[in-house]
């Protein structure tokens, strides 16, 4: 006799007197599942000919895409499409020149490649002010690949009166200023979503898994929006000027050519290195003084701290970071650019240390610290599917970046001296992970110690996309096709005290 | 009813004998312009000799479009001269012939002006012999009569049909209705050139569109999408795509809209500008579609030197295989 298992008909059954399976055969009005299944997805290839019929598992990048769309989208409105089209093309890069290498022929090459100087950016004599304006400005303006870089020469930094923007200053005797009251306890704002806080389900409704698993940090973007209750000083100071030294080519406005590969001299060391134009902004933005102890908090792949010996004004470099890997890394780019230059024997130093515990050895320490945070990375998390943190096991980390970074720039604004300044940066578009850090950073500064502080901003280093929701506290570079670089913030904090 | 059989014993008349037709175009004659004066056709011949440089064959090609104006019987008269104008290689075949052929299409329905149409664009290799080309029109006029076609209006757009046989335009049409069932006249009469092109070409562009821009049959049928270049459907689908605008449809959403956006017809507006403001709503600008366009056209051929190197590689790798082998 067959056993027919009732709840699955059609399916191979045990029989005992065989003592095996046996298919047991179905009868006029049983139908097998997968049948109705096939028939449903036939009648749907008939009528729909272009639909899948199943949709397979999401990528990564896809989940990425999807989940800057929606957060992105909502920030940047109708700057998005080419946002999002720069981000998922081609970054332009620079050729950074090495100077401890027979740099005149260098350039040479380069030149002859048809890339020029980022020197010959270079606005005439006087250094030009401009205002944040929108990157869609009026046609009038110089055209939007030139860099309005402010000339070394002209005038010092020094020579200047600061200038202080409207801004509350906090007054430490003021104390219940400096009491956070809980309702403003979050990233970037004054709300905050709790566990039971009630949540509509038609903001849920429609999301799928992925989305809505991200919907509590979802929340971080939209409390980001009411930022401005809460103040930070704000000083418009001129500067920082470009580095004598350092130098980069760029292949000209909308050219796509990439620079071959570096190659190794007589000298033994490479003659340039490629990188994001962008990335050197924050190098430019440290104001690096002749003499200058320098931290390079998360170095890896060591392209800053590259350029950062390039300005040859450090006396003292450090390069940390915790993933060994990565600082090997680090110490292999400078083998590669420096070898050999008895110069730098004792100037550069690597440490593996977690950043955020720096500050316990080295307090007080450093005039010049640049904390390039790692970050969503938006532009390599929106092409690689490989290690993608959009990946179910980086999740955590994920959503983690925020907690981390602020407590990476906490310890660097412990690190620096007073007189000395921290530059943040990321490369990502992502508020929270920009604006949203600087503000919990100085937050818990002014919380927990005596250190005070200011955030400078860079109007006369280059023009910016700064209408007040991209970046707030520092400057964004955003990524565009035309001149593709970034995406890229930057925030310089001035310790005083 | 009475009036359909009407029409269609009219019809057989103006087949089988040619004085009837000839009623016909009278009728019809005031469509088309008078018998030019000599003054006209001094004006249309300096017209005629700037277009194409006065020499021996243009001057041949000259005296055959005046004497075709200057017949009596003919209803074309001054089309000739649009003819010569844009197709002159035509008239490489006789007065007579070519008299001969418009009183074909005038015989089967079509106005002078429709004529004139076909004959701009009709190769010469196309015509062989008067019987042999009416019996070809008649066979393409049960076609379209078939598939509910205006045969006209193809005619006009692709008269090079004509030059092919039945049955390749029997296996074109099994071959189009394996995805367009339900509408596939609209298709040819949005898109004429589906008859024509080459398959290879065709099943390409229509397989990028179904199933890589998953655009319904319906909607490519009727935005004339196959009459653009594959390349330039592509450019603007991955312009579309990378900038987030374009969004593909969804099965679970079947009943609702079964289409992607923005419509396969805003994507092949021919004019730039107007494609952007359309599909984009002015977020992106001409000149980064242009520069878009430029590093795609790096990317293509930067994967193909790829690609090359890899098959030179690979090859390199199997005859060194062999040597070993040896």
């Amino acid at each position: 006799m067959f056993a027919v298992n009732p709840l699955r008909p059609g399916w191979l059954t045990w029989s005992e007197s065989s003592a095996r399976f046996t298919r047991v055969i179905l009868g006029p009005n049983q139908v097998r599942h997968s049948k109705v299944a096939k028939r449903r997805k036939d009648t749907q290839r008939n009528l729909a000919p272009h639909l899948k019929a199943s949709h397979g598992k999401r990528t990564n990048t896809q989940l990425a895409l999807s989940y800057f769309d929606d957060h992105y989208g909502k920030i940047y409105g109708s700057l998005w499409p080419s946002l999002r089209l720069g981000l998922l093309s081609r970054t332009k890069n620079a050729a950074l020149v090495n100077n401890f290498n027979v740099a005149p022929q260098v350039k040479d090459q380069l030149s002859a490649l048809g890339a020029s100087s980022l020197r010959s950016y270079l606005p005439g004599q006087c250094p030009v002010r401009l205002p944040p304006t929108p990157r869609r400005a009026t046609p009038a303006q110089p055209p939007p690949d030139r860099p309005t870089i402010s000339d070394p020469h002209v005038e010092p930094e020094e020579s200047r009166e600061p200038e202080l923007l409207p801004s509350m200053p906090l007054d430490p005797d003021v104390l219940y200023g400096r009491v956070i009251q809980p309702q403003s306890q979050s990233w970037a704002g004054h709300q905050t979503l709790h566990q039971d806080d009630y949540v509509p389900p038609t903001q849920l409704q429609g999301l799928d898994a992925e989305l809505e698993a991200e919907f509590v940090d979802s929340q971080h973007y939209d409390s980001y929006l009411s930022v401005g209750s809460v103040q930070i000083e704000i000083r418009a100071e001129p500067g920082p000027y470009f580095p004598p030294h350092l130098d980069a080519y760029l292949f000209p406005y909308s050219s796509f050519e990439a620079f071959p590969a570096p190659k190794r001299t007589l000298a033994d060391t490479f003659n340039y290195f490629c990188l994001d134009a962008a990335s050197l902004l924050p190098v430019v933005a440290m104001g690096l003084a002749s003499g200058d102890r320098v931290l390079d908090m998360c170095a890896a792949p060591g392209g800053k701290s590259l350029a950062m010996l390039q300005t040859l004004l450090p006396s003292e470099l450090m390069c940390n970071d915790e993933n060994a890997m990565r600082l090997r890394r680090v110490s292999h780019v400078m083998d590669m650019y420096l070898k050999g230059v008895k110069e730098m024997a004792g100037v550069v130093s690597y440490k593996r240390l977690d950043g955020s515990l720096m500050h316990s050895m080295y307090s007080n320490y450093f005039d010049k610290v640049l904390c390039d945070v790692p970050c969503l990375t938006d532009r390599v998390t929106a092409r690689d599917d490989h290690n993608n943190l959009f990946s179910a096991s980086n999740k955590h980390h994920r959503l983690n970046l925020p907690i981390t970074q602020a407590g990476l720039l906490v310890s660097a604004l412990k690190c620096v001296k007073p007189g000395g300044s921290v530059v943040y940066s990321t490369c990502t578009l992502s508020p929270i992970q920009n604006d949203g850090v600087v503000f919990t950073a100085l937050k818990t500064i002014w919380e927990t110690t005596d250190i005070e502080c200011y955030v400078r901003p860079f109007h006369d280093l280059m023009r910016f996309h700064g209408d007040g929701r991209g970046a707030k506290y520092g400057q964004l570079v955003l990524p565009d096709i035309t001149r593709n670089f970034g995406p890229m913030y930057l925030a310089r904090i001035v310790r005083t005290r | 009813m009475i009036r359909w059989w009407v029409k269609r014993g009219a019809h057989l008349v103006s087949i089988q004998s040619p004085l009837p037709a000839r009623q016909v175009l009278a009728q019809h004659s005031h469509q088309g312009p008078p018998q030019p004066g000599l003054a006209e056709l001094e004006r249309a011949k300096v017209k005629f000799m700037s277009f194409h440089s006065p020499t021996e064959p243009s001057e041949k090609i000259w005296s055959q479009v005046v004497h075709l104006t200057q017949d009596e019987n003919s209803v074309m008269k001054l089309w000739w001269i649009d003819v010569a104008m844009t197709n002159p290689l035509l008239f490489k075949l006789s007065a007579q012939k070519l008299q001969a052929i418009s009183d074909i299409f005038l015989r089967l329905g079509a106005t002078p002006r429709e004529a004139c149409l076909i004959l701009k664009r009709c190769p010469k290799s196309v015509i062989l012999d008067a019987t042999t080309f009416e019996h070809k029109c008649l066979e393409w006029q049960s076609f379209c009569d078939q598939l509910r076609l205006p045969w006209v209006d193809v005619l006009t757009e692709i008269p090079v049909v004509l030059g092919l046989s039945t049955d390749t335009w029997r296996d074109r049409i099994a071959d189009l209705r394996e995805h367009f069932s339900n509408s596939l006249s609209t298709l040819i009469v949005e898109s004429p050139c589906v008859l024509v092109e080459d398959w290879g070409s065709l099943s390409e562009k229509i397989e990028f569109l179904l199933f890589t821009m998953q655009v319904s049959p319906a909607s490519i049928s009727k935005s004339g999408a196959l009459g653009h270049d594959c390349e330039m459907l592509r450019s603007r689908y991955l312009f579309l795509d990378r900038s987030g605008i374009y969004k593909h449809p969804s099965a679970k959403s079947l009943e609702l809209e079964d289409t992607a956006k923005p419509n396969i017809n805003l994507i092949v507006i021919p004019s730039v500008p107007k494609f952007l403001a359309k599909c984009t709503q002015g977020c992106l600008s001409v000149e980064e579609y242009n520069t878009f366009l430029s590093l795609l056209a790096q990317e293509d051929m930067e994967s193909r030197d790829a690609e090359e190197q890899l098959k030179t590689g690979l090859r390199e790798y199997e005859s060194e295989d062999e040597d070993e082998s040896h």
